[in-house]
């Protein structure tokens, strides 16, 4: 599994924090960047996410910004993308475990960056239950068809 | 202000009280559900509400389920939504302030009742001031396609999860359509 890490460009040293933590834990991280580019928007830098999941460079992603709000608002709208704008742990296993969530998007005015490495273990770790579940990611396919025509 | 509000079954009474509460501050409320315990989609909820705020029958929205997750997403893969999942007063502040979010979100296991009246409020009674502008239109434009006027796109998955198929053909209760659809069955 190969996690995508992202940030603006005022949150990159937290970024690189995170990523740096992660690959302790032996995850296989890769920081998505519009990089030399890097004082680009964070709309940009959501779109070279979009383009890595795309091409199938990263099957998960954490996002850091402000608020988590502005990413979130953008990579919902993608088909098969599953966001969580979180900052608890309950959330981030929950959210894998009933939404398969492949998004966390991570508000550095709000937690620590200890606690966005803590919370991006527990997303990175949870599983999805499928299921029951499937209902309702089956109907988010159905809402993007549309948009998708 | 006209309000729509969503949920999905896990968090109905929650989603009853936020309602009571804002009908108590004079807001007009459209309730698209859902109205009880039947198991349920939060897409079903989160549809309707982006599709009331999109076509601009309703000015903004509440969407609330487990975590908030799934009723946020379905909310905001309808063209036109602005929709935000938020846990704090500062976070629900800024979604308008900066993003100009028309829908927040909770996560009615996560936040407390009292805790969602005061970042709802939060929320109706910040300004947008002008951030973001080229961010949001790329936000809004993400979508090519209008998807806001079809609420008969989940009529086969309903028809499929009653029947039992998601629950190892364990038959479901029929799920509760948004009441909504009555008043604004064309838009």
């Amino acid at each position: 599994m190969t996690i995508g890490v992202v940030s603006d460009f005022k949150n990159i040293k937290t970024k690189h924090y995170l990523i740096k933590k992660l690959k302790k834990e032996g995850f296989n991280v890769k920081n998505i960047s519009t990089f030399p580019c890097a004082k680009n928007c964070l709309i940009n830098e959501c779109k070279q996410l979009m383009k890595a999941f795309q091409n199938k460079k990263v099957d998960r992603a954490i996002v850091l910004d402000d608020y988590g709000v502005g990413s979130f608002m953008y990579l919902s709208k993608f088909p098969h993308m599953v966001v969580a704008e979180i900052s608890d742990e309950h959330s981030a296993i929950m959210t894998t475990g009933h939404n398969n969530s492949n998004v966390i998007t991570l508000a550095t005015k709000v937690i620590t960056k200890e606690q966005i490495v803590n919370i991006s273990k527990y997303f990175l770790k949870s599983k999805f239950e499928g299921g029951r579940h499937f209902s309702r990611l089956d109907m988010l396919d159905e809402i993007s068809k549309e948009g998708w025509k | 202000m006209k309000i729509a509000i969503g949920c999905d079954h896990i968090v109905t009474p929650i989603k009853d009280q936020i309602k009571e509460y804002l009908i108590s501050k004079g807001h007009k409320v459209f309730d698209c559900g859902t109205y009880n315990k039947i198991k349920t989609h939060y897409p079903l909820y989160g549809y309707e509400v982006g599709r009331l705020v999109a076509n601009k029958k309703a000015d903004c929205g509440v969407v609330m389920c487990g975590t908030g997750v799934g009723i946020t997403n379905s909310c905001n893969k309808v063209k036109g939504v602005r929709c935000a999942l938020v846990r704090d007063l500062a976070t629900a502040k800024a979604a308008k302030r900066e993003w100009n979010a028309n829908v927040i979100g909770f996560g009615g296991m996560i936040s407390g009742v009292d805790s969602i009246k005061r970042m709802v409020d939060g929320f109706l009674n910040e300004k947008y001031n002008g951030s973001h502008q080229h961010c949001i239109e790329m936000i809004d434009n993400a979508i090519p396609q209008d998807n806001s006027k079809n609420i008969k796109m989940f009529d086969s998955i309903c028809k499929d999860w009653e029947n039992g198929k998601y629950t190892k053909k364990t038959k479901q209760q029929k799920v509760p359509r948004p009441k909504t659809w009555k008043e604004f069955s064309k838009i």
